[in-house]
């Protein structure tokens, strides 16, 4: 045990003794320094406080906004944080500072700073390529008091910078002959004070920290320890990205937490023929990142997920084991036919997640029991090809008081598997409907084996109707008719955006694409 | 206390000379040579007791102020015990309305006498009944729960339907007037009348003001810090509240993001209820709201409106008759002016020859309404476009011939509005002739149709509609600015307006125009905005025009100095031997100053300044300006109540999602007159994206929850607002140079008025209705706002009627609505 940990802050190591273990960074930068008092004010649902956070789990070292209030400090042992105010201080200014020079973009410092960290993480995102992301990178800003489109054309420009530096870093690996990882973001091409630093920085280590309140907080490396400590403290509460945890903190009676977000086992994310396998501890965006390709659906699920800032430290898992009844992506891993991977002191099990659920946010899991990863089909051609099918089409739809940030009103998720046109067989889930997500079984049944046409749609629609039942009282002013209505309409949505087995890809937003300038690259030459 | 001045924005650095930013500088003055090691940290301990409300044994007490908030609407109080509440340990004061003082239970006349604590009767649910003040937050609740009260429910009006079913209002009905709208409409061939419901708005949520109340024993003085669009109301309510001078009152506005989320009224409340508490205990005192408490939710005024109107078979309105009915909450506090606003924009640029407009404030069992930028323009001028919509779906005609041969022209002889100030009819014709060129409006209201045509689950829809909007607050006495200007002997500058610090431009605006009229370099002219210290009178932020007037305050400033350093040039130039000089000739440019008669050789601007200590020349100047000739007699409905009108176009077009009633905002295109002052620009433009977003806002998706629902989730209360991803997907706005009456007094347009122009929203999502139903004239009823379940609902009003006019089709099961 130690009662202490240190960790980089703005490029200075700053050590933390006695603090307590429940205390968030945004409390501690307020009562670090007057300058940085709006973080007391901060709340993750009006923004929150973006703060840059190294990561070099995964593939590449990463820069990640992040949350100040969602945030634990013992989370923070050993890694590198950047506040925005400690970015705009340097001297010579970061890029993202030049371009946020224009005034008038926001009312306030705070939120201006709120903009400096976005356009932070996002210079330095090699997948950051498409005009069509920006309101992804920037999906935390809510307020009245932005000027939207002059904030999106400085990150345009920013973003267009970084590109074509991205893009010319790749001509001269390409012409030395060297193995071209820009985009993988595997290599430094920046080589500023930032990434270097970020590059060099050496894995995290395990902590076991003690405040004054002797209240403890674990972070075990391997699976191993993890079962260990499970076994030490069996009262103790797991914590993964803490996105909802540390919302609940005042009401939890465990002084123990265990961190699994730096066990190596659940940070990894593997694939073979079949199957993906993704750790509990992964964070949404690197999951994202990997199986974004092959299942654009999760890619669009993740738009209308929190933000930028939530999806950069919630997990799956984490996710999964909250078991909220209006949570976006369980259709979605429904429809994905995914499967959990559970572990316990007496060996592992497996379930399906539409039989994870138990109702009112609680699941199967049993005490000392937690999610070591998911595994998710391929949804590659040849792995389709493999099971006899022609084509998979998968889509999800979450309708909600906003685009994102909010409460949805209900979400659904919708696969069929195709023969030829013939559907084998079909997945029909939601959330929103009643205190547990809903499979369709019955809709289901009824269309495998059935031509995939407007005929087939229609008459499901009966068995639809009759199937769910909407037990979820009004969510916000959605009343429980709309949501039924949205139950059969979602569906039709999805065939009409799907008709054939060529229309695989999801629409994103609507048709309002070329409004959006979705597809445009940032930079022409971009292949 | 003290610890806010830090937060204030740092020096506003110079615009227009980037890069390098001044402001990276001065972002962290005392972090790099703050140690960060292990020094400030192992004394954890310690730092921990220096946090609010935690070192009461120190000298310095700081105690949490909470209300007990009435469960009720309506009811009295039949009986009011505390005894076991103060007998919480750590509970300092439990107060009810008979504590405050004979007098003292109220908020002064300027807010209808409203009372601080409920005494005998409850009026909305969560009036406070009783402040507790304690040194823990946990002792405070605990004494809430202890306390008795015993109330004798009453059944309440808790909706504006209601209280005009009960005839419940304060006060009678207002009106303007012109012709004779009942006899006009009798005349007219043909007749409609109608009704608009306009939903209420809130402000964010966040942040929770922080209200902190300070007594000092020592000089029987008090330290208030509070965030309010109106600090010096503020001032007025503790004042009153400590039993002192206002002149002993100590203001710490801190600084605001942008007006929209801060409010008038609601903080001097609290700040009044703080200084109580703080009174009785002699202590510095910081009050801590419930989440759901309505003390810092008010809204806007929701609004009922039905109308008659009389028009021919072209289009030509001849007759309008308008009943507004504006929900006040229970005191009306400051919902006078309101009506007001709501009155004198309902004609908005149409110049109907008969037209009446009555308006009521009801009275409901809930806390008071409150302004947000646009109260009451909006409203008012939201009903006009109604009728017009209306009166073009009637006849079949696009809206927007129908709004353009009823606008005020030279072709009538309507040049004024009808309670008496003229109205710029060529400049209405200009922004809308300019909008409609610039989005290409008559090729795209073709396009769309046949984008509609071959798409059958999403439609489009596109609208315009222009803007009249007063520039100026018909309660005269609030249009007046004031700096407090001052050179140092270096030559730099203060300048001290008086508006609280909205972070939204102002202070840059200010610098330009100083750095233009003296000739300096602006990165030496600092703005201290909210320096309620020195400055006694506050501009309002909301309703009057605050830019146009503290810029003329300047203008009045910056002229007393140059008349004074020309005296002081004119003595500096004689001193080297030169005497022929005109006074009026010597001119302040790139930091020097000299003469244009003649071929005098320049003083530096600074030499100047060292002249003029040396020869003790005053150089601390206020500027001054008020709006002349403004006037409004609210019992005749007339008057000349605006320095000016601005005027605007904007072009919408919107798609919805007839699966799921989702609305996108596709492209905005506005036409809007610009500020004439030297280079707005910028801020103009950002302003306008600001307002029309609370507009936009306004009219989609900011339902205001049911009051029944429990308050589960803290942002719940927000769900509405916008976020970025939400924002248009194109927004193009053009700022013409202002129309003649307003160049004669200039002002800054384009921060409240683009809100109405949310209106051009509403109608495109009316038009993409329209598109849904086809050929055929159905009937469409549209909510304001228009949320995803109420688009929903009217499309399947639509399809309903659709089904009924066309028979052969067989009805699948009910309750599918397949396809509608």
């Amino acid at each position: 045990m130690q009662s202490w940990f240190t960790f980089e802050l703005d490029g200075e190591i700053c050590r933390i003794e006695n603090e307590s273990s429940r205390g968030t960074l945004a409390g501690f930068l307020a009562d670090l320094d007057p300058l940085f008092s709006h973080y007391a004010e901060s709340n993750p649902w009006h923004g929150g406080a973006p703060v840059i956070l190294g990561e070099i789990n995964g593939i590449a070292p990463r820069f990640r906004c992040v949350d100040a209030n969602l945030i634990l400090l013992p989370m923070l042992a050993d890694t590198m944080v950047w506040t925005p105010e400690g970015i705009a201080s340097l001297d010579p200014g970061h890029p993202a500072v030049g371009v946020l020079g224009i005034e008038h973009v926001e009312c306030g410092e705070a939120r201006r700073m709120a903009i400096l960290s976005l356009f932070f993480e996002g210079y330095y995102r090699p997948d950051l390529r498409r005009n069509g992301q920006i309101n992804e990178q920037l999906d935390c800003l809510v307020s009245r008091t932005s000027d939207v489109n002059a904030i999106r054309d400085a990150a345009r420009r920013l973003f267009a910078s970084a590109e074509t530096k991205r893009h010319e870093a790749s001509q001269r690996a390409a012409a030395s002959g060297s193995q071209n990882e820009v985009w993988t973001g595997k290599k430094d091409i920046d080589n500023d004070r930032f990434t270097k630093a970020l590059f060099i920085k050496k894995p995290v280590d395990s902590l076991d920290y003690v405040d004054r309140h002797k209240y403890r907080f674990h972070r075990p490396l391997t699976l191993a320890d993890l079962q260990r400590l499970r076994s030490q403290y069996p009262d103790a509460k797991v914590i993964a990205g803490g996105t909802h945890l540390i919302e609940n903190l005042e009401n939890m009676e465990s002084p123990t937490l265990i961190s699994i977000k730096e066990v190596a086992e659940m940070q990894m994310i593997r694939t073979n023929q079949e199957f993906w396998e993704i750790g509990a501890g992964v964070n949404l965006t690197r999951v994202s990142e990997a199986i974004g390709g092959e299942y654009p659906a999760f890619l669009k699920a993740l738009t209308k997920f929190g933000s930028r800032l939530v999806r950069n430290r919630a997990t799956l898992g984490g996710y999964l084991a909250v078991a909220s009844d209006t949570g976006q992506l369980a259709p979605l891993l429904i429809a994905m036919d995914a499967r959990l991977i559970l572990l316990s002191a007496d060996g592992e099990r497996n379930a399906p997640i539409s039989h994870f659920y138990e109702g009112g946010n609680r699941t199967i899991l049993r005490p000392g029991e937690l999610i070591r990863c998911i595994m998710i089909p391929r949804g590659s051609e040849s792995a389709l090809s493999q099971r006899g099918m022609t084509t998979r089409l998968c889509d999800t739809y979450t309708v909600g008081p906003r685009r994102c940030l909010c409460e949805p009103y209900i979400t659904g998720a919708f696969a069929v598997e195709l023969r030829e046109k013939t559907v084998a067989k079909a997945w029909v889930a939601y959330t929103g409907v009643a205190n547990i997500p809903v499979r369709a079984r019955q809709t289901e049944d009824f269309l495998a084996g059935r031509l995939w046409s407007e005929e087939t749609v229609f008459a499901a629609l009966n068995t639809l109707f009759q199937e769910i039942q909407v037990t979820k009282k009004d969510v916000g002013h959605a009343s429980a008719d709309y949501r039924k209505q949205l139950v059969m309409t979602l569906f039709q949505k999805f065939f009409y955006q799907h008709p054939t087995p060529r229309d695989v890809k999801p629409v994103e937003q609507g048709i309002t694409q070329e409004f959006s300038l979705h597809d445009q690259p940032f930079f022409d030459s971009v292949v | 206390m003290s610890d806010d001045h830090d937060n204030i924005t740092p020096f506003p650095s110079p615009r227009g000379s980037e890069p390098p930013r001044e402001e990276p500088k001065s972002f962290r003055p005392e972090v790099q040579s703050r140690p960060r090691g292990n020094v400030s940290f192992s004394t954890g301990v310690e730092m921990e007791r220096q946090k609010p409300g935690q070192d009461w044994r120190s000298s310095h007490r700081r105690l949490y102020v909470v209300l007990l908030g009435s469960p009720h609407a309506s009811g009295s109080i039949a009986r009011k015990d505390a005894m076991a509440a103060r007998a919480v340990r750590g509970v300092e004061a439990v107060m009810f309305a008979e504590d405050l003082g004979r007098y003292n239970n109220t908020l002064g006349d300027q807010f209808k006498n409203e009372p601080l604590l409920a005494d005998e009767e409850v009026c909305y649910e969560g009036q406070p009944v009783a402040i507790i003040a304690g040194h823990s937050l946990e002792a405070c609740y605990e004494a809430r729960d202890a306390i008795k009260i015993d109330y004798h429910e009453a059944p309440g009006i808790l909706t504006l339907e209601h209280a005009l079913a009960m005839k419940s209002y304060h006060g009678g009905a207002h009106k303007v007037e012109r012709g004779n709208a009942v006899a006009g409409i009798d005349e007219s061939p043909r007749k409609l009348r109608g009704s608009l419901i306009i939903g209420p708005q809130r402000p964010c949520a966040e942040p929770v003001p922080k209200i902190r109340v300070n007594w000092l024993q020592v000089g029987n003085s008090v330290e208030v810090s509070a965030p309010a669009l109106m600090p010096t109301e503020v001032r007025t309510a503790v004042a009153r509240a400590a039993g002192l001078a206002e002149s002993a009152v100590t203001l710490d506005p801190g600084a605001l993001a942008g007006p929209a989320n801060a409010m008038e009224l609601e903080p001097v409340r609290l700040a009044a209820l703080a200084t109580h508490a703080a009174r009785k205990t002699r202590s510095s005192v910081e009050i801590v709201l419930d989440p759901d408490s309505p003390l810092f939710r008010g809204q806007r005024h929701a609004t009922r409106a039905s109308y008659e109107v009389g028009f021919e078979d072209d289009g030509y309105v001849h007759a309008v008759d308008i009943r507004l009915a504006l929900d006040a909450g229970f005191f009306a506090s400051d919902s006078d002016i309101v009506l007001d606003r709501a009155l004198v924009h309902s004609d908005g640029t149409y110049a109907v020859p008969n037209f009446r407009v009555r308006a009521v404030l009801c009275k409901t069992n809930s806390v008071s309404s409150s302004s947000m930028p646009a109260e009451g323009a909006a409203q008012g001028s939201w009903v006009i476009e109604e009728i017009m919509q209306r009166v073009a779906d009637d006849l079949g005609l696009p809206a927007h011939e129908v709004r353009e041969i009823n606008f005020y022209d030279d072709r009538t002889d309507i040049r004024s509005a009808p309670y008496g100030q003229p109205v710029n009819g060529p400049a209405i014709s200009r922004v809308w002739g300019h909008v409609i060129k610039r989005s290409d409006y008559y090729t795209r209201f073709q396009e769309i149709q046949h984008w509609n045509d071959r798409h059958q689950n999403c439609k489009r829809g596109i609208a315009v509609t222009p803007l009249r909007f007063g520039l100026g607050d018909p309660r005269h006495e609030r249009n007046r600015g004031m700096v407090l200007m001052q050179i140092l002997p270096d030559g730099s500058i203060q300048v001290r307006p008086s508006v609280v610090d909205l972070q939204d431009g102002l202070a840059g605006q200010i610098q330009e125009e100083i750095a233009v009229r003296l000739g300096i370099g602006e990165d030496t002219i600092r703005v201290l905005p909210g320096d309620f210290e020195v400055i006694a009178q506050a501009t309002p932020v909301l309703g009057v025009d605050v830019a146009g007037l503290i810029l003329r305050a300047i203008e009045d400033a910056c002229s007393q100095l140059i008349h004074s350093l020309r005296e002081v040039a004119l003595q500096l130039f004689a001193a080297r031997g030169e005497n022929a000089i005109d006074m009026d000739s010597i001119f302040f440019a790139d930091g020097l100053v000299g003469s244009r008669s003649g071929s005098v050789e320049p003083l530096t601007f600074n030499q100047i300044i060292q002249g003029a200590w040396l020869k003790r020349v005053n150089l601390m100047v206020t500027g001054y300006h008020r709006t002349p000739n403004l006037w409004w007699d609210r019992n005749t409905g007339t008057g000349w109540p605006f320095s000016a009108y601005t005027y605007a176009a904007a072009v919408t077009e919107v798609q919805i999602d007839t699966f799921t009633g989702e609305v996108d905002i596709l492209r905005v295109d506005i036409a809007h007159e610009g500020s004439p002052t030297l280079n707005q620009g910028d801020r103009d433009a950002a302003q306008l994206a600001r307002a029309f977003s609370i507009g936009a806002g306004w009219v989609l998706t900011e339902a205001v929850p049911d009051p029944d629902a429990p308050v589960t989730e803290l942002f719940s209360a927000d769900q509405g607002i916008s976020g970025f991803t939400g924002a248009p997907c194109i927004f193009e706005s053009d700022r013409l140079r202002p129309s003649t009456d307003l160049a004669s007094a200039p002002g800054d347009p384009c921060s409240e008025a683009p809100v109405l122009l949310g209106c051009s929203v509403r109608q495109a999502v009316w038009n993409a209705m329209q598109e849904f139903a086809g050929s055929t004239h159905l009937e469409i009823d549209l909510p304001l706002p228009a949320t995803p379940p109420a688009v929903i609902k009217a499309l399947k009003e639509i399809s309903l009627q659709m089904d009924r006019l066309s028979h052969q089709e067989t009805h699948i099961d009910d309750g599918r609505n397949v396809g509608y």
